[in-house]
């Protein structure tokens, strides 16, 4: 569905991603995983079109999206919920999804708007309880779920999330996440970045380390749990508590 | 536009979609791996560093002809830890594998590389309809090479039934395979023979065993001999090709419609180059094997030489899958000699002969097709005066440099003196395998 190959991206003379060529399958969530600073946000936002590659290219489903503007990329099927939700606070919740919407009204028309609405609501009972608050009121979660529900709008067959579970009680990302499981089960490609390396790796069928600007592993969601580098680097987890506790819960077994 | 052509149209789409995508995930692979290698294995950082080479600078496959072999001497001198590419604690597995000068090479595992090991073999043995109604016999000696525990661990993925060979009478081996009902029979072609000839010297009905099929592993296999299994045992007699460096025998496989060796693209990138002069070789032109490594972990391989001499072939088979086809010849580019499973030189032959007899002047070593087994035959050179002495004295030695080299190699020598010269033309290894005779 999506691939990127050798992409390189920065920020005037500093290369943030150095030759970067990875792939997410139709109905996959991949996620990419690494530390502050590895390049992740740089990525996703040379992939959908906020910031221009200096190298390489982007396809999806064979259509070469490299150096298109953010909002063609949008029409093109691809959506980015950003870091840190980046809702519009002082508008309602309903404006919000409405702005989603921007160019599906445009192009698919109202019918095709009010499903996708209907979709979002259906995921996120939440945002139609709450339609007319003002998004800055929302609490965090519901942040989040906005966020997710607007780029839904666009309906999107690529969906690209950074950071996602950011600030947020565990309780919340797990909503959050079986949100994600849902819409990939649906047919929604997911492109997940992360911090929180365990739970993406538990959602996502796939995965990609990147460090300092260059992928240095891939593999699934099981090989990278076991992997001892992201092991130490990305889990923190002893390896006595891996035992102690009993069978872990596996990534096939959490879906 | 008609149907035909329009289907014609399809499938090459489909088949076009399939080849990008295998060369998407090795080159997503090979720049990881790179990547990898640079920051962990200082062996491959100093060389990139030396060419002034980046990784980001792989931008396509064809660019790994820039990179420079890795030949098997440097896993030896680099040992132990040089090529490892993730910390010793991390190893969960060492085994080792035969140098160019007969020294170990060790070969380490992670989790990751036992788990993937796991998943060629399981796939080999799929790719003939091995499935977990199955039991398979696995005639090879784990002590040997990796490929015992290779196509063990393949097997019990599946869910078939795993029977490991013992150290047992084959009379006593044939009794388990039929008790236990082992439709699978993994071994190398040497052990078929040799297990054909006592079926046919002790009048053992081969029908009597419920085996199905025989998967040739460790060794090449003549066509003649590859025949020969299938009509004596009654079974499909497929192959499988690993090294004991590199995942055995998880390289590559046959398939069930016997479509060749079939590389595993997503794990590795083969090529053939000329063995002088190093460079890439087109296909099915004849050449040494190069394999560079997509998904180990611990140890990792570059533009790996591995002295095998074969060829490569693109191709489709019967299912429209587009796949590399590998045809190995069973010839090296080095003098390594491989029998009955065991792999030696012919320097370390010649480190316990100089070692036995200080004395000893040329030696060579024959190898020759007997009935229901190859046999080593060790020819020394002795001079006058080895001969002057007691006859059991002589007895006494042959039979030490006999036992010694028994026990370093697994595999029964037989050694003959000659007088002085009379090896003087004779090439010091003497191969003379041309047919099997199973009679």
């Amino acid at each position: 569905m999506l691939k990127v190959k050798n992409l390189v991206s920065g920020y005037g003379r500093i290369q943030a991603i150095k030759g970067v060529t990875l792939h997410v399958g139709s109905c996959e969530i991949v996620t990419l995983i690494g530390a502050n600073g590895a390049g992740k946000t740089t990525l996703l936002h040379t992939v959908c079109g906020l910031m221009r590659p200096m190298q390489g290219s982007v396809h999806l489903e064979g259509t070469n999206l490299t150096g298109f503007s953010a909002d063609r990329i949008v029409g093109l099927g691809m959506a980015l919920v950003p870091e840190g939700r980046q809702v519009f606070a002082p508008m309602s919740v309903q404006d919000n999804l409405a702005l989603g919407a921007y160019q599906t009204i445009r192009k698919a028309g109202k019918i095709r708007v009010r499903q996708a609405l209907e979709r979002v609501h259906y995921h996120f009972p939440r945002l139609k309880e709450r339609g007319a608050q003002l998004a800055g009121t929302l609490s965090g979660g519901e942040q989040q779920m906005l966020a997710i529900g607007r780029a839904l709008m666009s309906r999107p067959r690529v969906l690209l999330l950074d950071e996602p579970s950011m600030g947020l009680a565990p309780l919340v990302v797990k909503e959050i996440f079986a949100a994600l499981r849902q819409l990939r089960d649906e047919g929604t490609t997911i492109l997940l970045v992360e911090q929180n390396a365990r739970a993406a790796l538990e959602l996502a069928d796939r995965g990609y380390v990147l460090e300092t600007g260059q992928l240095i592993l891939e593999g699934d969601s099981e090989e990278l749990l076991g992997n001892q580098e992201v092991t130490r680097a990305y889990l923190g987890k002893k390896e006595q508590d891996r035992w102690e506790a009993g069978p872990r819960q596996s990534a096939a077994g959490s879906r | 536009m008609t149907d035909e052509r329009i289907l014609r149209q399809l499938g090459m789409d489909e088949l076009l979609r399939r080849v990008e995508q295998i060369r998407q995930i090795q080159l997503e692979r090979l720049q990881m791996v790179l990547n990898r290698v640079c920051r962990n294995v200082s062996y491959y950082h100093d060389l990139f560093r030396s060419m002034q080479f980046l990784p980001q600078d792989m931008d396509t496959l064809e660019a790994l002809a820039k990179l420079p072999l890795t030949a098997r001497a440097t896993l030896v001198e680099r040992q132990p830890y040089g090529m490892l590419a993730v910390p010793p604690h991390d190893v969960v597995r060492i085994h080792t594998a035969l140098g160019p000068d007969g020294s170990p090479i060790v070969v380490a595992a992670t989790v990751n590389d036992i788990r993937h090991w796991t998943t060629l073999t399981a796939r080999a043995l799929c790719r003939v309809r091995v499935t977990r109604d199955d039991a398979v016999y696995i005639g090879l000696d784990y002590g040997q090479s990796m490929h015992a525990f290779g196509m063990h661990y393949g097997a019990e993925a599946i869910g078939a039934t795993v029977i490991p060979r013992s150290n047992i009478r084959l009379s006593d081996q044939l009794a388990v395979m039929k008790n236990y009902r082992a439709s699978v029979l993994v071994c190398t072609p040497s052990h078929a023979r040799q297990l054909i000839h006592f079926l046919v010297q002790s009048n053992y009905d081969a029908k009597s065993l419920f085996l199905r099929s025989v998967i040739l592993v460790g060794e090449p296999c003549s066509e003649s001999l590859r025949k020969s299994i299938h009509e004596r045992l009654f079974v499909n007699v497929y192959s499988a090709y690993g090294l004991d460096e590199i995942f055995s025998p998880g390289i590559a496989a046959e398939t069930a419609e016997q479509e060749g060796l079939i590389v595993n693209e997503d794990h590795f990138l083969a090529e053939i180059v000329d063995p002088q002069q190093g460079t890439p070789l087109p296909e099915q032109q004849t050449g040494e094997l190069v394999l560079t490594t997509l998904t180990k972990e611990a140890l990792p391989l570059i533009r790996y030489r591995t002295g095998e001499l074969g060829s490569l072939r693109r191709t489709v088979l019967q299912d429209g899958r587009n796949v590399l086809q590998l045809n190995v010849t069973g010839q090296r580019t080095d003098d390594l000699i491989a029998i009955a499973g065991a792999k030696f030189y012919p320097r370390q032959v010649e480190q316990v002969l100089s070692a036995a007899w200080p004395e000893a002047l040329r030696y060579n070593i024959r190898i020759i097709s007997g009935a229901g087994a190859d046999r080593v035959e060790v020819r020394m050179e002795v001079t006058e005066r080895a001969f002057h002495g007691e006859m059991k004295t002589l007895t006494a030695l042959k039979d030490r440099i006999e036992s010694e080299l028994y026990t370093k190699f697994a595999i029964p020598f037989h050694l003959r003196w000659m007088e002085r010269d009379a090896l003087r033309d004779e090439p010091v290894v003497d191969d003379q395998r041309r047919k099997e005779s199973i009679e």
